[in-house]
């Protein structure tokens, strides 16, 4: 049952993520492939950093699938950040609600994992406390009835990236050995 | 404390700052994004400048002036041109920054966009910031040649020029779908 519940709610994030960047085409496509790929090392980091008890399996898995969770959710609002793409206050509040509710699972099953027979009623009580300050949030950030959006934006034509990006990257690299030409001689002199 | 409760609790604390930062909009972010234009116009205005402050960092009116003018004031010249120096090393960072988001504007506006070139960029701008912090640093303990800060403005000014035919058809598009919408609109008006 808590598996169905994860996976419905990693399913909530991915259709979130779609919902920020599908509308960009190509960074969309790029953006995806990384937050998989990111998802899954945070899913391997949290296998190799736990304890390896049979009797914890679920509760390792559980935490994996929490902390991946969060990882994109974080990932994705760093994509809307670096491309200044903008996000409604009712995405941001559902995008944070999911992030601080996964991130306080995982802090929830870590200590349960360590106190487990003393901790198990109050693991309880904090872990509903949890999701209903995040269903709050939800809550609030859908008050208001919500607008459909443009599916797409205009998108300029394919060769002025491939002709811009090199020639941006191209300056940069020179802007960076110009700088490095001023700062060598100091570092040869140490 | 094990290293399990480290290793979990350090991931969700570094997840938590990230968070904070992404949603975090500073009011400089908010100025910029609410006047489209002003990343436009940042982008040369202070790459224009460049032959003032070549003169501003002339060796030759230097030692004119070590031969003309007492040492106090040869002090405060060199003060005032050290000062010049730093406000054209920012001002060129805020050239290249914005540089930098019309760049990410054409990023996100492209059908097809490329990981390598934008890793590229990541990578080179991070190392950008570094060396920048480093050639301040040299300036104002007076390590620097400040000759050599001629040559960043040549870049800059070279790549706002390559800029403008992007931003001409991301502006003729933009009107083309403006023209297009209000004529749905006067059609829709029609019919009612």
């Amino acid at each position: 049952m808590q598996g169905a519940v994860i996976c419905a709610r990693a399913l909530a994030v991915a259709e979130v993520c779609r919902h920020l960047l599908a509308r960009y085409r190509g960074i969309w496509a790029m953006a995806w492939r990384i937050l998989l790929a990111c998802a899954a090392l945070v899913l391997v980091y949290s296998i190799v950093a736990a304890r390896h008890f049979w009797e914890l399996a679920l509760l390792a898995g559980d935490r994996g699938m929490e902390l991946s969770i969060a990882a994109v959710v974080v990932g994705v609002l760093l994509f809307t950040r670096y491309y200044d793409v903008q996000v409604s206050a009712a995405d941001r509040s559902l995008a944070v609600g999911f992030c601080l509710y996964s991130c306080f699972c995982v802090l929830n099953n870590t200590i349960l994992e360590h106190y487990l027979s003393r901790y198990g009623p109050l693991w309880n009580l904090l872990g509903m406390l949890a999701f209903l300050a995040s269903l709050l949030l939800w809550t609030w950030a859908l008050r208001k009835p919500q607008t459909e959006t443009v599916p797409e934006e205009t998108l300029l034509s394919p060769g002025i990236y491939q002709t811009v990006a090199p020639q941006v990257n191209l300056r940069l690299r020179l802007l960076n050995d110009q700088l490095w030409k001023i700062w060598k001689p100091e570092v040869r002199r140490q | 404390m094990s290293l399990t409760l480290i290793l979990f609790f350090g991931f969700v604390a570094v997840l938590l700052l990230a968070l904070g930062w992404a949603v975090w909009e500073p009011r400089e972010r908010r100025k910029i994004a609410a006047d489209p234009c002003s990343v436009e116009e940042r982008g040369q205005r202070h790459a224009t400048y460049l032959p003032q402050i070549r003169q501003a960092l002339a060796p030759a009116d230097y030692e004119f002036l070590s031969k003309k003018v007492p040492r106090e004031l040869q002090r405060r010249v060199r003060r005032e041109r050290l000062g010049v120096a730093l406000a054209y090393l920012a001002a060129l960072r805020g050239d290249f920054q914005s540089l930098l988001r019309m760049a990410r504007v054409i990023a996100v506006l492209s059908p097809k966009v490329a990981a390598v070139h934008e890793f590229e960029r990541l990578r080179l701008t991070a190392k950008f910031a570094w060396r920048y912090q480093m050639i301040r640093w040299k300036l104002l303990t007076g390590l620097a040649p400040m000759t050599q800060l001629a040559g960043l403005s040549d870049l800059v000014s070279g790549l706002s020029v390559r800029m403008e035919t992007a931003m001409t058809e991301l502006g003729e598009r933009a009107a083309a779908a403006a023209e297009l919408a209000s004529s749905i609109n006067r059609r829709g008006l029609d019919v009612v």
